[in-house]
């Protein structure tokens, strides 16, 4: 019940926050030199003079503004200015759940992937198993995605001919597995290194020595008494994992073909599509906004000594 | 009758990078079957690592070496089963400080119930009724409440009533105390020390009491060894040990203790000086730098430990006279 009350605080605490991001986007991307309608081939002044009556753009911002917000509190991003035909809606729809199972699949494997090999690598302290997975972490974070997919396309695909290179259909699990690898590894080595130093430190601690001393085994010693304090800064890590993993998206979605979001936060910039950008930074920030919540109530839930207080 | 615990010429050194740390030095030490004895000494002297030694708790970089017998059977270097099997059953520890030593997400009903569903197969249901019964025998107010609640919300004396009722769930038969009243106030550590009295009447459970507060001591142990400098310096009865110390050390360390009665004297005694660096050997005997009675004969030869009059034991040449 309290932690119902925390999270619904927190979520209207959030709106404040949202708005402000929403507003300094809004006038820093018309900030930007140039338009929506600019291309390599000037159009004649009659024909932007109608597209900017058709969107609107011929209003004063402040105006455009205000419509924006009247749109947005009907869950309408607008138009987009460079699909034609689509509105922001409509494309975000489309390619969110694929941006979606990928984020969400990739983090769920960097979080079981660098929990465990963390926590193995805190057992084997100073042991060869120890320096070994620490350097696989250690170059993990090193690798960018644009290095590691093609390597794995090249050697998985190409050479075994075990899982395609790229591409979607809809509902294949082979052509989510290189993307998903490529897109967890960084998330999951830095999991793998927070945990191993957390691990160390709970494994030293008074209380893990009266569990020992109380003949428990080891493995009720590792999961009942220091796994749980041991989270705690992996679930901090949360909200910054989810950033690494979306920015990391776009990447990988271009490479492998992906019909997810990831790709119109750039495109969206470059060809200055105002609403595209700002429905994406709207989804971006929302999730972000949310995983922080979520980490926040996960933390009170591994340390009971945590109180959660709005 | 063979003592419960038989410790001889254990030594404990810590490998470090550059030196080896002496620990502990050729302590022997015995314990009878519902006996309580004291090891006292100043911080540093090796009280803990000797409780952690016995139960095989010391860390990797330990170099341990002599005899540790538990019940007749040599427990030093055990494998792990083994002394897993005897650890929270029949060889129990109290840990010095009861805010750290309890795991602090699990409420305290889990953590005294899972030595029962542990070493004597009792389910969940069944081991937290007798966790909350040794609860309510440790005197801990409002037991079953205290059950559901987590560490940090219990006051310190509580916790250590907790440590104490965890350790003897399953009526060890031994308890070792390292320091079990040092993070309490006075009319708490009282009531701890009343615990412990009574729950050795109760189940016959060994002691190993390891304090450097005399008072304490006075009011438990059997009998007192008291350690200087990772070594045996005197062990002798309780009450030979109060009424005449013979080691100038023992003397010295009681008249520290500050007096209720008699004249007030100007400034409380202290002990000049510093234990010796334990990465550094000593010639003669580890006390002599800070002892009033220091020969040249002190400086030069190590005294070894000697039976004097009765039980008392002392590693002096020139001991305190009765």
């Amino acid at each position: 019940m309290h932690t119902i009350r925390y999270f619904l605080g927190r979520l209207c605490g959030a709106v404040p926050t949202l708005f402000a991001i929403i507003t300094i986007t809004f006038f820093l991307v018309r900030v930007a030199p140039g338009g929506p309608f600019d291309q390599e081939q000037t159009l004649p002044p009659e024909v932007v003079a109608n597209l900017n009556a058709a969107y609107g753009l011929d209003q004063p911002v402040w105006i455009q503004y205000a419509r924006y917000l009247r749109g947005l509190a009907h869950f309408d991003f607008g138009p987009s200015f460079r699909y034609k035909d689509f509105t922001v809606t409509e494309l975000i729809a489309q390619g969110l759940p694929v941006s979606f199972t990928l984020g969400a699949l990739a983090i769920s494997l960097a979080l079981v992937g660098g929990v465990a090999i963390g926590t193995f690598a805190a057992l084997r302290h100073r042991r060869a198993a120890d320096h070994v997975s620490m350097v696989i972490a250690a170059v993990g974070i090193a690798i960018p995605s644009f290095v590691l997919l093609p390597a794995l396309g090249l050697f998985f695909g190409i050479y075994l001919h075990w899982l395609p290179v790229a591409g979607w259909d809809e509902g294949s699990v082979a052509d989510l597995v290189l993307p998903v690898i490529a897109l967890c590894l960084p998330p999951l080595a830095y999991i793998s290194r927070l945990t191993r130093g957390s691990m160390l430190e709970v494994l030293g601690s008074p209380y893990i020595r009266t569990a020992m001393a109380k003949g428990l085994p080891l493995g009720t010693i590792v999961f009942r008494h220091a796994l749980r304090p041991a989270l705690v800064p992996v679930a901090s890590y949360l909200a910054p994992a989810v950033a690494m993993v979306m920015t990391g998206s776009l990447v990988v979605e271009t490479i492998a073909g992906l019909p997810g979001i990831g790709r119109y936060l750039v495109q969206g910039a470059l060809n200055r599509d105002y609403t595209l950008v700002l429905g994406m930074v709207i989804v971006y920030s929302s999730l972000l906004i949310f995983m922080g919540l979520v980490a926040d109530i996960l933390i009170a839930i591994l340390d009971p000594r945590v109180r959660l207080e709005a | 009758m063979h003592p419960v615990l038989s410790i001889e010429n254990l030594s404990v050194a810590f490998r470090g990078a550059d030196a080896e740390i002496a620990a502990i030095r050729r302590v022997s030490l015995d314990v009878a079957a519902g006996e309580c004895v004291a090891v006292v000494g100043e911080s540093g002297c090796g009280k803990t690592q000797l409780c952690l030694a016995v139960m095989g708790l010391l860390p990797a970089n330990a170099a341990i070496g002599g005899s540790i017998r538990f019940d007749g059977r040599e427990i030093l270097a055990a494998p792990r089963a083994q002394m897993n099997a005897l650890r929270g059953a029949r060889l129990a520890m109290i840990f010095q400080d009861p805010q750290s030593a309890l795991t602090p997400h699990l409420t305290i009903g889990t953590q005294m119930a899972e030595v029962l569903v542990l070493h004597r197969k009792l389910r969940w249901r069944e081991a937290e009724a007798d966790a909350l019964a040794m609860l309510r025998r440790v005197r801990v107010p409002d037991a079953a409440r205290r059950m559901r609640q987590y560490p940090h919300e219990l006051s310190g004396g509580m916790r250590q009533r907790v440590m104490i009722g965890m350790s003897l769930l399953c009526e060890p038969d031994l308890v070792l105390a390292d320091e079990p009243t040092t993070a309490l106030d006075v009319t708490i550590q009282a009531q701890v020390i009343a615990v412990l009295r009574e729950m050795r009447q109760e189940f016959r459970t060994g002691i190993v009491l390891v304090s450097h507060d005399l008072s304490v001591v006075a009011g438990l142990a059997d009998r007192v060894y008291v350690m200087y400098a990772g070594c045996i310096v005197e062990s002798a009865a309780a009450a030979d040990l109060f009424g005449h110390a013979r080691h100038p050390y023992t003397s010295a360390l009681m008249s520290c203790v500050p007096r209720i009665s008699g004249p007030v004297p100007p400034r409380l005694a202290t002990l000049p000086g510093q234990p010796p660096n334990p990465a550094e050997r000593v010639a003669g005997c580890a006390f002599a730098p800070r002892c009033a009675f220091t020969s040249e004969r002190c400086t030069r030869a190590p005294p070894p430990l000697r039976p004097l009059e009765g039980s008392t034991m002392v590693a002096c040449h020139h001991p305190l006279p009765r």
